[in-house]
């Protein structure tokens, strides 16, 4: 028992843990989307800003050559690719922040690209003029660029604030790269302005604005070199962190910046700070040096850019399958446990259980060694006695169980036998009457038969004889039922045989005595009305024996009981019985009924009487015997307070042609 | 509700409180009657002075009674109400058995 409890325990600490894991693990799971999804929206937005500001320097840069006359100007009017590239970042940095409902910034973006409209209405006012452009001209032109430099202050003062969202799960590595852009972003912006301010310097017609463009020189110059050596030491610090070839644009943007463009400038710088006009070569070279560095920076943003996506995109996926993986590692190994919990119990706990349980019962027959102390053995004694106790009547209920149910299938069988029989002896006494109506010569006869069970102690028969006579006879078993049923078949069977083998004109009296003298002493008793009825001399004679009188109907009316009673049959063996003889004329009814009609009782035990019926028989005009039967029937129904009879009732009706 | 027997004598007495002895305590009439004649008596009444009804189930005890006394003509009833008269006479009961109006003349009936 102690192993099943430490198994259980252990399996089920085990399980718990297992799923605790695998839970958060999907957990964590769940709350990385999101904060991938938040990070995946804030790399957008910033991608977007980079890419506008660099769109908008080049369209700057595009504007400056135009006007200083040496790039591929379309005639009569600004390069239009530039503007493209950049109203199109702009609508998609829009689109970027508006997924992330960031009102601040799309106001500044709004605001933006309307000082770019401003900016491109004073650069087509600039090139309308002669070029290249004057100094004065370059100025106007330059200051109307101020607004939306103003414009990419705040908005990469608001990226400044929201830095630490983007990148923030993906550690140092894209944190290093966002740097190194940022850094490049203001070294592209340090040297488009110098060119601007050089460019402004050469064509500067008024010597008084020359100190103030050297002023603001100075200021873009170490702006420039800050931004540039910032980005030299954030690109050292990431190939130590990440070596590789990230950084290498930049690098080399970096080396084209110090080593080819700066001498470059520094030469042209110190020609114009002597006073002196630098010659067209020097001024070409600068200006290609310039272009080259600018693009460089471009280029480096751009390779960043992809860069910065491809680690973040690697991280998502690898969050993704590290959590994803380790979560259904998890559940797998729960369902593994719980199964191999589960096993164990089954094949070595449950078997060891049961070992257990028969050895503890060998302990209490006996195989244990004596109890310590008299106390322990005495409770020992009583629970083994206790344990035999219900065992014994365990057995005592089982053996009562099962007898029972023996008993119960041989009922229902021997029930469902018994009723089968019944039906069949039913069938066999139902044989034995006669069709009702059925004509005799010089009458006709009618039945009423109504069992009170399956098979009755009622019966009746009609023969009839060469010479003309028909016997009627009634038969009433005490009781009803099978018992009475059998008795009833017998005594019908043998007062119809001794009616058929009777020897020509025996007296009907003789032939019933007969038949008692015969009846077994150990049988039951019957009652039996016989009526013979003799067309020739329409008479009837009459033998009663124990049974109702017989009711006479003469055809003119009234009634008559014919005889005083009689003994029953099988009562004393050398009984004689006495022979009435009634008129028996055309229209005469006689009726034969048997107890079971006048003593059903209504449900309050009182009998139906003699009286009821008598006064069903009187009934004028006199109804036709289905009829009378149909009276009788009701009336009896409506005593009873029920359509059964509580006695096989029979009524038998006679009437003379 | 029961049988009951007393003796008198050499009689034996058997009395019920049912009122109506009908094929239901056929059965237990039977028992009470033949009892003390399987236990050597030979002359029997039942009383029937408080009983309104006998059916022909109930008959057949008292008969099934006379046949076994037959010899001794020893079976007698007593205090027969007319409902219960009735019967007797319409079955010729007096050829089976001695009616008398009260127990005491069914006693000393049999007693001689």
């Amino acid at each position: 028992m102690d192993l099943r409890k430490t198994l259980d325990t252990v399996f089920g600490l085990l399980c718990i843990l297992l799923l605790a894991a695998a839970g958060s693990l999907f957990a964590l799971l769940y709350l990385t989307e999101r904060t991938h999804s938040a990070e995946a929206l804030a790399i957008a937005q910033r991608d977007s800003l980079f890419q506008l500001s660099y769109s908008v320097r080049a369209e700057e840069l595009a504007a400056l050559e135009t006007l200083v006359g040496k790039s591929a100007m379309v005639q009569g009017g600004p390069d239009l690719a530039p503007s493209a590239a950049t109203d199109a970042a702009i609508s998609r940095a829009g689109a970027a922040f508006a997924k992330g409902q960031d009102a601040e910034v799309g106001k500044i973006l709004q605001t933006l690209a309307q000082h770019i409209a401003q900016g491109r209405d004073s650069l087509a006012k600039a090139a309308s003029g002669p070029r290249p452009a004057s100094g004065a001209t370059l100025d106007e032109w330059h200051r109307s660029l101020a607004p939306q430099a103003r414009d990419f202050v705040q908005l990469s003062q608001l990226l400044a604030e929201r830095s630490p969202t983007a990148d923030s799960s993906n550690g140092l590595v894209p944190h290093t790269l966002a740097m190194l852009r940022g850094l490049g972003l203001n070294a592209h912006r340090g040297l488009l302005d110098n060119r601007i301010l050089i460019e402004r310097l050469l064509a500067a017609s008024d010597p008084a604005s020359v100190p103030l463009l050297f002023h603001g020189l100075l200021n873009s110059l170490h702006a420039t070199t800050a931004a540039s050596t910032g980005a030299a030491d954030q690109a050292a610090a990431h190939a130590r962190i990440a070596p590789g070839p990230a950084t290498d644009p930049a690098v080399q943007a970096l080396d084209m910046l110090a080593e080819d463009y700066a001498p470059t400038e520094l030469a042209l710088l110190d020609t114009l700070a002597q006073g002196r006009r630098p010659v067209a070569a020097d001024i070409d070279l600068w200006r290609a040096s310039s272009r080259g560095s600018l693009q460089e920076f471009e280029h480096a943003e751009a390779e960043l850019t992809a860069t910065g996506r491809d680690l973040f995109d690697r991280h998502v996926r690898q969050t993704r399958l590290t959590l994803g993986t380790g979560s259904l590692v998890a559940l797998l190994s729960f369902c593994l446990v719980a199964f191999t919990a589960h096993f164990l119990r089954r094949t070595v706990l449950h078997p060891l259980d049961r070992i257990t349980v028969s050895l503890r019962l060998l302990d209490l027959e006996g195989a244990a060694p004596p109890p310590a102390t008299a106390q322990d053995r005495s409770d020992l004694d009583r629970l083994r006695a206790t344990v035999e106790r219900i065992a014994e009547a365990n057995r005592r209920d089982r053996h009562r169980q099962s007898e029972l149910a023996r008993l119960s299938d041989h009922a229902v069988t021997g029930n469902r036998h018994m009723l089968a029989d019944l039906e069949a002896a039913a069938a066999v006494q139902r044989g034995q009457l006669p069709p009702s109506p059925r004509a005799l010569p010089g009458a006709a006869f009618h039945a009423l038969f109504r069992p009170a069970r399956i098979v009755a102690g009622d019966t009746y028969d009609c023969v009839t004889f060469p010479d003309g006579r028909s016997t009627v006879f009634q038969i009433d078993v005490a009781g009803h039922g099978a018992p009475a049923a059998i008795v009833s078949v017998a005594a019908h069977v043998a007062l119809k045989q001794a009616l058929l083998s009777a020897p020509a004109k025996e007296p009907l009296a003789s032939t019933i005595a007969r038949v008692n003298r015969t009846w077994a002493d150990d049988l039951p008793y019957f009652t039996l009305l016989a009526v013979e009825i003799d067309p020739a001399t329409a008479s009837a004679q009459i033998v009663q024996c124990g049974h109702p009188a017989l009711l006479r109907l003469p055809a003119e009316g009234g009634i008559e009981a014919v005889g005083k009673g009689g003994l029953p049959i099988g009562v004393l063996p050398d009984a004689a019985f006495e022979t009435l003889t009634c008129p028996f004329a055309s229209g005469d009814r006689l009726v034969l009924t048997t107890d079971g009609l006048s003593e059903a009782a209504d449900p309050k035990g009182r009998p139906f009487g003699d009286n009821r019926l008598r006064d069903l028989l009187l009934a004028r005009p006199r109804p036709e015997p289905a009829a009378l039967f149909d009276r009788i029937e009701r009336a009896l129904w409506d005593w009873r307070g029920t359509d059964t009879p509580d006695d096989d009732v029979t009524i038998l009706i006679l009437e003379a042609r | 509700m029961t049988f009951s027997t007393r003796n008198d004598k050499d009689v034996v007495i058997v009395e019920t409180t049912f009122q109506r002895l009908d094929a239901s305590l056929a059965p237990a009439l039977r028992a009470a009657l033949l009892a003390p004649v399987d236990a050597g008596a030979t002359s029997l009444v039942l009383d029937l002075s408080g009983v309104s009804f006998v059916d022909s189930s109930a008959l057949g005890a008292l008969i099934a009674a006379a046949k076994r006394l037959a010899a001794h003509r020893g079976f007698a009833v007593a205090g027969v109400q007319p409902a219960v008269a009735r019967l007797f006479a319409l079955t010729h009961m007096e050829r089976v058995f001695s009616i008398h109006p009260d127990t005491g003349e069914a006693i000393a009936r049999l007693s001689t």
